[in-house]
């Protein structure tokens, strides 16, 4: 029996298909063949049946925007409406800043040697004899209104060069030396390898003195080849005598972003058994009396900068020191001064240049026209996409009213 | 792993061997050739066996070959008369004797040999031969002799290693991975080569910068740097993203429950992943008859009888045709007892077959066992009609129950059916004593065997009602024999009956002289009933541009019926035969059909199809025809291949492969004679039929139903298609825009290698910020509604071909990535130039640079990923949205990191504030993802309003609530 029960339920089972999918009527049945079999036997519990849900059936519910020409008409109308004036605030914005640049990389000493030679020899650059100094006569065309920065501006000088921008110790600078007040205990002498004071390879050849074999605070290419060119700026006031020249007076206070005094830099308690760089006129302790979270150009210049030619901001202009009177209240009036550059940084070599510029800010940051500029281009671009796409629009609904009258597409099963 | 098969337990099976006079179970792994074997009812045969007795008389077994050739009904096979009783261990002892046979090969329809015992030869054939894999039934046990076991049986001879399977697709996206290592290559050697020459050229005068001369160390260490500085640009991470992918895209088409069978409780099984998109790509589908399209039983549907028909074809308003049974007015008219011919007519129906019916001890019917489905279903509908196959006994009598009465039929002579003679001849002595030649078949054969054409125009005119519903007919004729002409040649019969060697041969002349002046009775009309919705489903692959060859193990006739029932062929079309059983006769046979072709081509309106035999196709399989002969097939519709061995079906499959190497094939069965060609199509679908689980087992997909391919194709595969390859684009257009950056960075850092976006920032790039999105992408963007997919399936042919994944495709996404990465570089290059860019007069730096280039890269990204969807799920919220927010959330951590965690985040302390604090980064944030992607925008816009393609228009339809049917298709669609 068990024979005939299994075949007539197989039977049973096609008729059931054939009646849950619609498809034709089951055929006439055998009474004889089917005796015995049990029709009523329900088919077993669905343990397989896959879930119903929307994420299971793939149903899940769906945004599915129509990129037409109808419906990116008005998206390119509406961004080329919003970025022409962005783009015009932005560059008027950039328009407000004043700047003045002056190029002093050929500049003399009083004795009309060019400076620029001169300082090519190391020895200058290390101070080992006096710099060339040199006074550079400028002239403000108009006022720079607001607060004033002096920045210095290098160019042809590669700070984002690979073997440059590695070759640093973040440690050192954070101040973690034995003996100094560290900033994490747990850290100390050195959280890389406590047993060790040494500065990171990369920081070779600017790692150990030659001579003495200690170590080199800080180490590495870009502390060593710190930009040490000084400037003093002197303000002739028309109202003043001729001779009189009033100092402007600024601070490097404030130079540095914040975070990377807090974070950065630390300070060295004790620099026994340490040398300064080879390049340095000064120690780190003589440049400034926190080394290195008070050294502030030292700060700047070791954020390296992104492309080959840069600024660096130098120093801050104090409108309301007590020693200038009320000449700069207002920022630096337009009018002739001079620059005083003790030049010794040498970028003969590389054919680079060196720049003193004074300049204003404005809330869009310092002038520059480009993100304007762009801003307006690329809107006006929008604006002619966009009316491009309405005459696109209008031919191609034509196009579809007159086809909609002729003979239609037709799609016939194909066989190669 | 993936086709994992419980080899050990097979190797494990018991079976008996006679050892040391006994019968003793063992493993068979333990068989050997010579052992002596019993084989119980219901086992599979443990190897090949020549059959030397059985539990039945005179050596006849019962065997089911499904296994084999995928046919379910029972085969007899009978032993030789001289071992036919050997049945006790001691008889079987003194049999001593020497079998020589072929070497093992993989013919499973040719087996010779010669027994020699006591120095007699015996010749034997395939009519003694137990193959492996098949199943004993309706038989205690059986006796033999090993032939071939293990890897030389003629199944294994059939089946092949299982293969590695990769897309399309894959392969395509391996070389774009090569090309990109070209890239890289380029990207690698020019930095290094110019940063040889700017070392070279500049650096001995840039003193700041230190060891910076030229030497092979340094040539190395740049060499690795740059490498390392680009390498980036090769998604590595997308294969892990692909594989994530496609087991959840394999889970959905697990979990569809348009494709669970709630009747067997089978759901569809994804067995691979990594083919989840080549099912979008489907040219051609090979799929198998029995137990694929159809159910394999068949059922009386109707009759025609003297001029009367039972049953009719009803047009269905469309092409198809519907047949309205007839076998209720059959019934009826039977029962009434007054119509002579379909009494006649019903009495051979019960009595010319070889059907046998089954007892149990109470003599209750059990069931009829018959050697084809077809013959099983005209008994049981006579038996409907009150005609019931009481009692058979093999060539002596049978025994007819009509109403209650007994009728017996003296079976005088059998001839049974063969492929060449296409008919079943009986001769009987009737109850009142006559003799009478009894006899089915092919209306053919029938036809030219008649005493006058009585008949012939009106039952031709029904069958050809019968065969337009797709039903399969049958001639019956009658003929009567005076009892002088029997006794004359019975004895002819009996000498061809004991012949051994030429038996075959003589008994059909010994036929042809009792098969003449026949007379027409009717014809029978059954069903081979096709699966659920086979025709629908068989129609709507057509129309996705898919070809589909049918190659069953059945008969030339039972194949083309099919072919009509279930439309692959059409009463339009015009079909050719290629039958042949030398090479000349195929080789001139496929040149007259090439040059048939030609002719055909240029009527409109004919479409040709073909029809192959497996004789001639192993011919045609021959070097030097191939070609030629392959080059037919493509050129028809559809091609037909019947009586072909599970080998020439992956043949088939490989020759077509081998023609059109750029076409993907689909192979889809249910039995394990399908197994090598589901492995070695490129697709293989198994459905978990009735004839077990081996083509599930080796294939990479199973369902449960034939139509169920539809959607697996139509949906599924068009879906994960889509997915796949803009996945693919979208993972190496990600990489290439944000790395390629850097290359523009090297023109301004005198080609150091310094990166200028810092190092973890960089390495989790692929992973938190746009690893999501290609994932959302891959998983859950949908291209098309399924409804569409289904109902126009038409869409299919714009994934089938490589139109939208192409190395131009691919060419045109990176120049896109290196498009929008020089825009990105050039923006923040432009904005930041001076360095000044804080109001109060502060200066940022290298990484300040790189992190705007980064978070604008970030967003570009995403935003284009956005554009590449064409449904925004949630998921896709969540992953572009969550993309970017990760990276601003990165971006706070990171920049407060330092000095907490050694060295690490040193270069962006304090750039959340420096960032966001700045108006530029806004600007920047808003207007360069803008730029980038206007011409993403515009292009896309543009195409989808004037080049649209079909799947967009029928998208738009569907968005406007229009019917696409209205506008795009007319004409030949029918639904």
């Amino acid at each position: 029996p068990i024979i005939q029960s299994m075949a007539s339920n197989k039977r049973a089972q096609h008729e059931m298909q054939a009646h849950s999918s619609g498809g034709p009527p089951p055929p006439p049945q055998y009474p004889d063949a089917d005796a015995g079999a049990d029709n009523e036997e329900k088919p077993p519990p669905p343990l397989r049946k896959p879930s119903d849900s929307k994420f299971h059936q793939q149903k899940l519910p769906a945004w599915q925007p129509l990129l037409t020409a109808r419906s990116v008409f008005p998206l390119f109308f509406l961004v080329g409406a919003a970025f022409v004036p962005i783009g015009a605030v932005l560059f008027t914005a950039s328009q407000s800043v004043k700047e003045a640049e002056f190029n002093y990389t050929n500049c003399r000493d009083a004795s009309g040697i060019s400076c620029l030679e001169q300082a090519n020899k190391p020895d200058y650059y290390r101070w080992l004899r006096p710099p060339c100094v040199c006074n550079m006569s400028i002239h403000l065309p108009d006022n720079l209104t607001g607060q004033v920065f002096a920045y210095y501006a290098l160019t042809n000088f590669y700070q984002n060069h690979r073997r440059y921008v590695k070759s640093r110790d973040d440690s050192q600078l954070l101040g973690w030396k034995p003996g100094s007040e560290e900033p994490l205990q747990d850290c100390s002498p050195y959280r890389q390898d406590p047993g060790s004071e040494e500065p990171l390879q990369d920081c070779s050849p600017y790692r150990q003195d030659p001579g003495s074999g200690s170590w080199i605070l800080p180490c590495g290419a870009i502390a060593n080849s710190l930009f040490n060119d000084t400037f003093q700026l002197f303000y002739h006031s028309p109202t003043a005598g001729a001779d009189l020249a009033v100092e402007v007076p600024w601070t490097s206070r404030g130079i540095s972003w914040a975070s990377d005094r807090e974070r950065k830099f630390g300070r060295v308690k004790n620099f026994t058994g340490t040398s300064k760089p080879p390049n340095w006129r000064l120690s780190p302790e003589q440049r400034s009396a926190d080394s290195f979270q008070g050294d502030e150009e030292l700060i700047v210049w070791m954020r390296t900068a992104a492309l080959p030619s840069f600024r660096k901001l130098h120093r801050i202009v104090l409108h309301n020191a007590s020693s200038a009177a009320d000449w700069f209240k207002d920022g630096l009036p337009s009018g002739n001064y001079t620059l005083l550059v003790n030049y010794a940084y040498p970028v003969n070599a590389f054919s680079g240049t060196k720049s003193f510029v004074l300049t204003t800010s404005s809330w869009s940051g310092g002038r520059n026209p480009a993100l304007g500029i762009i801003y307006m281009v690329v809107g006006c671009l929008h604006i002619v996409l966009g009316a491009l796409f309405v005459v696109i629009h209008i031919q191609a609904s034509k196009n579809l009213r007159s086809s909609n009258n002729e003979d239609q597409q037709t799609i016939r099963p194909v066989f190669l | 792993m993936r086709h994992h098969r419980p080899a050990g337990s097979v190797n494990n099976s018991r079976t008996r061997l006679l050892r040391h006079g006994t019968w003793q179970a063992a493993k068979w792994k333990q068989v050997q050739v010579g052992d002596l074997l019993m084989v119980e009812s219901n086992c599979l045969l443990p190897a090949d066996i020549l059959l030397l007795s059985s539990s039945e008389p005179k050596g006849i077994c019962y065997i089911e070959t499904a296994n084999l050739d995928g046919e379910t009904n029972l085969k007899v096979r009978q032993s030789l008369p001289a071992t036919s009783e050997h049945k006790q261990p001691s008889q079987l002892h003194s049999l001593q004797g020497q079998l020589v046979c072929e070497p093992p090969d993989d013919d499973t329809t040719k087996f010779k040999g010669s027994l020699y015992l006591d120095q007699v030869r015996y010749p034997v054939s395939l009519n003694q031969l137990l193959m492996r894999g098949t199943c004993l039934r309706k038989t205690s046990y059986v006796i033999g002799l090993v032939v071939y076991t293990g890897a030389d049986t003629k199944v294994m001879k059939n089946s092949k290693p299982v293969p590695l399977k990769r897309s399309r697709v894959e392969r395509e996206s391996n070389r774009y991975f090569l090309l990109l290592l070209l890239i890289l290559a380029f990207f690698t050697l020019f930095t290094t080569v110019a940063n040889m020459v700017w070392t070279s050229r500049i650096g001995p005068f840039a003193w700041y910068i230190t060891n910076n001369e030229i030497s092979v160390g340094h040539f190395g260490a740049v060499l690795i740097t740059c490498f390392i500085m680009f390498h980036t640009i090769v998604p590595i991470s997308l294969q892990v993203t692909l594989e994530f992918m496609r087991i959840f895209q394999a889970y959905f088409i697990q979990c569809d429950l348009d494709m669970y069978d709630p009747i067997a409780d089978i759901a569809a099984e994804a067995r691979t992943s990594s083919l989840n998109e080549e099912l979008g790509q489907v040219n051609f589908i090979f799929s198998d008859k029995t137990g694929t399209l159809t159910q394999n039983s068949m059922v009386f549907q109707g009759a025609t009888v003297a001029g009367r028909m039972y049953g009719d074809a009803v047009s269905n308003g469309a092409e198809a045709y519907e047949f309205v049974s007839g076998v209720n007015s059959m019934r009826s008219e039977a029962a009434q007892g007054q119509n002579k011919d379909l009494d006649d007519f019903l009495s051979i129906l019960t009595v010319c077959h070889t059907v046998i019916p089954e007892r149990d001890s109470h003599d209750n019917l059990l069931e009829y066992s018959a050697s084809s489905p077809d013959e099983s279903a005209l008994v049981y509908a006579a038996k409907d009609m009150g005609y019931e196959l009481f009692e058979r006994s093999l060539d002596t009598f049978v025994i007819v129950k009509v109403n209650g009465e007994m009728r017996r039929f003296e079976v005088l002579a059998t001839f049974e059916f063969t492929s060449d003679r296409k008919r079943m001849s009986m001769v009987v002595r009737c109850p009142n004593g006559a003799i009478r030649v009894f006899c089915k078949g092919a209306d053919s054969v029938i036809f030219s065997r008649l005493q006058s054409p009585h008949l012939v125009s009106e039952t031709t005119n029904h069958m050809s009602k019968f065969a337009m519903a797709g039903l399969r007919t049958l001639c019956i004729a009658v003929g009567d024999m005076p009892q002088s002409e029997w006794s004359r040649l019975h004895t002819e019969y009996e000498n061809a009956r004991n012949d051994i060697e030429r038996r075959e041969a003589k008994l059909a002349l010994v036929a042809e002289k009792l098969e003449k002046n026949l007379r027409l009775l009717g014809a029978t009309a059954i069903e081979d009933r096709l699966q659920v919705g086979v025709p629908a489903t068989i129609n709507d692959l057509l129309l996705a541009g898919i070809r589909i060859w049918v190659l069953t193990g059945d008969k030339l006739e039972t194949a083309v019926n099919i072919g009509y029932s279930c439309r692959l062929l059409q009463p339009e079309m015009e079909v050719r035969t290629l039958t042949g059983s030398s090479l000349s006769q195929v080789r001139s046979a496929v040149a007259e059909l090439s040059h048939w072709l030609c002719g055909i081509a240029s009527v409109k309106g004919k479409e040709p199809a073909l029809v192959i035999e497996g004789e001639s196709l192993s011919w045609a399989s021959h070097q030097s025809v191939r070609n030629e002969f392959i080059d037919v097939c493509l050129q028809c519709r559809t091609v037909i291949c019947c009586r072909v061995s599970p080998k020439q079906k992956s043949d088939v499959v490989r020759y077509v492969r081998e023609a059109m190497p750029s076409a993907v094939t689909l192979a889809i069965g249910d039995g394990a004679n399908d197994v090598p060609m589901i492995q070695e199509s490129h697709v293989g679908v198994g459905l978990k039929g009735k004839e077990g689980l081996q083509a599930a087992a080796a294939s990479d997909y199973s369902l449960s139903q034939f139509r169920f391919l539809k959607k697996l194709l139509l949906v599924h595969g068009a879906w994960n298609y889509h997915r796949v390859t803009i996945v693919i684009l979208f993972s190496f257009y990600k990489n290439i825009t944000i790395y390629v950056t850097a290359f523009w960075f090297a023109l301004v850092s005198g080609f150091s290698g310094q990166v200028m976006f810092e190092k973890w920032t960089q390495a989790l790039y692929n992973v938190f910020f746009t690893g999501a999105t290609p994932f959302a992408l891959g998983v859950w963007d949908r291209s098309c509604s399924v409804e569409n997919c289904m109902r126009y399936p038409q869409l299919y042919r714009e994934s089938q071909g490589s139109d939208r994944y192409n190395f131009k495709v691919f060419a045109l996404w990176m120049l896109n990535g290196v498009y929008h990465s020089a825009i990105i570089f050039l923006c923040v290059l432009l904005a930041v130039s001076t360095g000044a860019v804080f109001s109060d007069g502060k200066t940022a730096g290298l990484y300040y640079l790189g992190s705007l280039v980064y978070a604008i890269a970030v967003i570009t990204v995403g935003l284009k990923a956005g554009l590449e969807h064409t449904a925004w799920t949630g998921m896709s919220h969540l992953a572009i949205w969550g993309g970017i927010g990760n990276y601003l959330v990165f971006l706070v951590i990171s920049s407060n990191f330092f000095p907490h965690a050694g060295g690490n985040f040193a270069e962006v302390v304090g750039y959340d504030r420096a960032l966001f604090g700045s108006g530029m980064f806004w600007y920047l944030l808003m207007l360069v993802p803008a730029l980038a992607l206007t011409r993403d925008v515009a292009w896309k816009a543009y195409k989808k309003t004037c080049r649209k393609t079909l799947r967009e228009e029928v998208f738009e339809m569907e968005k406007l609530r229009k019917d696409p049917s209205t506008v795009l298709f007319q004409g030949t669609y029918r639904k």
